[in-house]
């Protein structure tokens, strides 16, 4: 069995069974296999009986490459034998499996068959899809928490104003109502800062282990000032004072216990510390936030005015404690009073920096004058307009960065709100473009950072690293939801990766959008497209 | 070239009758059956090898009825041949 039997040995067992000579079956041997040779070499096909028929086939001409130097060659055509045993022959030889018959298949079976293997395959894709994706998608949070602790501290900030509003013009139950709805919008954004974000950056350090103590921070700032200075001039508003601590004190507590409790005890004990870290923050430009912060002081500022003069509907802004609440606050200071709006923010900051020391001296002088005449309208001394630019430069170089920024990310995509804004507002405006900048990108950037998937269904640009554990197939699956889109991936990085199978680690690669190439993973085409491509470039390889 | 050429051109070639030369082939093709039945591989110089091989079972498609067939195994003759006929060929 599986011996080779040579001339000699086929020339015993034929002069055995014939009875002749070995020197006879020889020679016949060696003039028949001559014989036949010798017309296949002249272009005749041998029948030879009960043996079988060779046949010449012509190969005809085709280009192929060496395997050692990779040169590309030209097999010349030639012709081949091709043998095919006679049917008494074939049938011997096959007597071992001569019993056994084509049967046709029954479809059930074969699907269940098929289902089966294919279940078991998918399932392992997934679990390997589930380890890549824990890794990755940490990957791709972490650029994007750079821009997302800047813009989530702002709101906290943002949101003061209204309560105090309320404050002023109706009663410390509405107040009460307000805390509850603005939680709605606040806890979102601690609550995913803080499993994304790395933010301690931005934290002063102080205050490092407490995440969404500082959030909320800044709005402490905003209330103290106007509890001070208001306080003087009007006597209800010291009532709105302690309501307005309320608010800022139960987003405090949302991180840690979902139930509301607005007790006005600790109130101010909170508001001091807080205010502390905010001011020594704000000498250094360096943050994007700190344009930021002191933009909404003076919008916070504004609000405690209209006691006074407003009255406008309340129930609006409660349900809405966006942009458009700054928004109108505004517009309404517009139609009352549009000179006196810079004067009374610039003089609660001013007073604001007594606290802090930082400031020079000579504002007192100002600040005593507003303090005497209740309001100081059309007492605008060079200080005061000092101030007010200085806090406006501060604004515009924060929303001119994050405008960078955006314009970097996404070419304007999501820039084009915040301009439009811009150009509204007037100079005393800052806080509503800053808001309305921050307000739409913060959305995005946090569903962004939640689900890379849809990045890439979007037009975005997505970098990824290579390692040993994650290559090209991997990313793939994990991208495009099947490995087979590899292709594309390597068509997109083909400068960088010469050999798809042997991506040295740590090569950073491009992961197209999956619109440029069509991919569709529930598409049949497309992936049937795909593997078409991966034979190629296979090909082009070998 | 079918049989009875053959039979000719090698009987004037060994100088013997044509029915020497047919018994001979036949003995030849039973010698074959046996030793190639025997999954033994007959190699013959200069001309090439009979290779007896061992076919698994598959399954297909009929292209015509979209039938699947399981084909059961099968041990097939296969002619090899040698690099001089080959060579000789070109």
């Amino acid at each position: 069995m599986n011996t080779k039997i040579t001339l000699p040995e086929l020339v015993e067992a034929l002069s055995n069974t014939t009875h002749t000579t070995k020197r006879v079956c020889e020679a016949f041997l060696k003039t028949l296999f001559s014989t036949i040779g010798d017309t296949l070499v002249a272009g005749d096909n041998v029948k030879v009986k009960n043996i079988g028929s060779f046949k010449l086939i012509n190969v005809e001409a085709r280009k192929s490459v060496n395997v050692n130097t990779g040169e590309e060659i030209e097999i010349p055509s030639h012709a081949k034998i091709t043998f095919t045993p006679d049917k008494i022959i074939a049938e011997a030889i096959n007597r071992p499996f001569a019993n056994f018959e084509a049967c046709v298949l029954s479809d059930d079976l074969d699907e269940k068959e098929l289902e089966r293997l294919a279940s078991t395959e998918t399932e392992e894709d997934e679990e390997e899809e589930q380890t890549d994706n824990a890794a990755p998608t940490t990957d791709n949070v972490a650029p994007t928490t750079a821009s997302v602790a800047p813009i989530v501290i702002t709101p906290p900030p943002f949101n003061p104003p209204t309560p105090i509003q309320n404050t002023d013009e109706q009663i410390s139950d509405t107040v009460t109502e307000n805390p509850v709805e603005k939680e709605e919008p606040q806890p979102v954004e601690p609550v995913e800062q803080e499993p994304i974000a790395p933010t301690p950056a931005e934290i002063p350090a102080e205050k490092e282990t407490e995440q969404p103590a500082e959030p909320i921070a800044p709005p402490v700032e905003p209330i103290s000032q106007p509890a001070e200075p208001v306080a003087p001039p009007v006597e209800p508003i010291s009532q709105p004072v302690e309501p307005a601590a309320q608010p800022i004190e139960a987003p405090i507590i949302i991180p840690s216990t979902p139930i509301v409790v607005p007790p006005a005890v600790e109130p101010p004990a909170e508001a001091e510390p807080s205010a502390q870290p905010i001011e020594a923050a704000e000498p250094e430009p360096v943050q994007p936030q700190e344009p930021i912060t002191p933009a909404p002081t003076p919008a916070t500022t504004e609000q405690p005015q209209p006691t006074v003069e407003e009255t406008t509907p309340e129930p609006e802004r409660e349900i809405k404690p966006g942009v458009r609440v700054v928004k109108n606050t505004y517009s309404d200071d517009d139609e009352s009073a549009p000179e006196e709006e810079p004067t009374r923010p610039r003089k609660r900051r001013r007073f604001d920096d007594e606290d802090a020391d930082d400031r020079p001296r000579r504002h007192r002088s100002p600040y005593d004058e507003f303090k005497s005449t209740e309001y100081g309208r059309n007492r605008h001394s060079f200080g005061i307009g000092f101030v007010w630019g200085f806090i406006f430069a501060l604004v515009m170089c924060g929303v001119g960065a994050y405008c960078l920024y955006i314009y970097n990310k996404d070419g304007w995509t999501s820039g084009n709100g915040p301009k439009a804004a811009v150009a509204d507002s007037i100079a005393n405006k800052p806080a509503v473009p800053v808001d309305s900048v921050i307000g739409n990108p913060d959305e995005e950037m946090d569903s962004a950072a939640n689900m890379p998937d849809d990045k890439v269904a979007s037009n975005k640009v997505v970098y990824d690293t290579i390692t040993s554990q994650k290559f090209l197939t991997r990313l793939a699956g994990k991208y495009y939801g099947n490995r087979v889109f590899w292709v594309y991936i390597y068509e997109e990085n083909k400068s960088k990766i010469k050999n798809p199978n042997n991506v040295r680690p740590g090569t950073v690669v491009v992961i197209p959008s999956a619109a440029k190439y069509g991919i569709d993973k529930n598409n049949k085409e497309s992936v049937a497209k795909a593997k078409r491509k991966e034979a190629e470039i296979y090909g082009k390889l070998q | 070239m079918d049989n009875k050429e053959l039979i000719d051109i090698v009987a004037k070639r060994m100088d013997r009758s044509p029915r020497d030369v047919a018994k001979l082939l036949e003995a030849l093709s039973t010698t074959l059956i046996e030793k190639c039945g025997g999954l033994d591989i007959v190699a013959i110089p200069g001309f090439g090898s009979f290779e007896p091989k061992k076919k698994l079972e598959r399954v297909t498609v009929n292209p015509a009825s979209g039938k699947k067939m399981l084909i059961p195994p099968k041990i097939s003759l296969t002619f090899k041949p040698s690099t001089i006929l080959k060579s000789r060929l070109r």
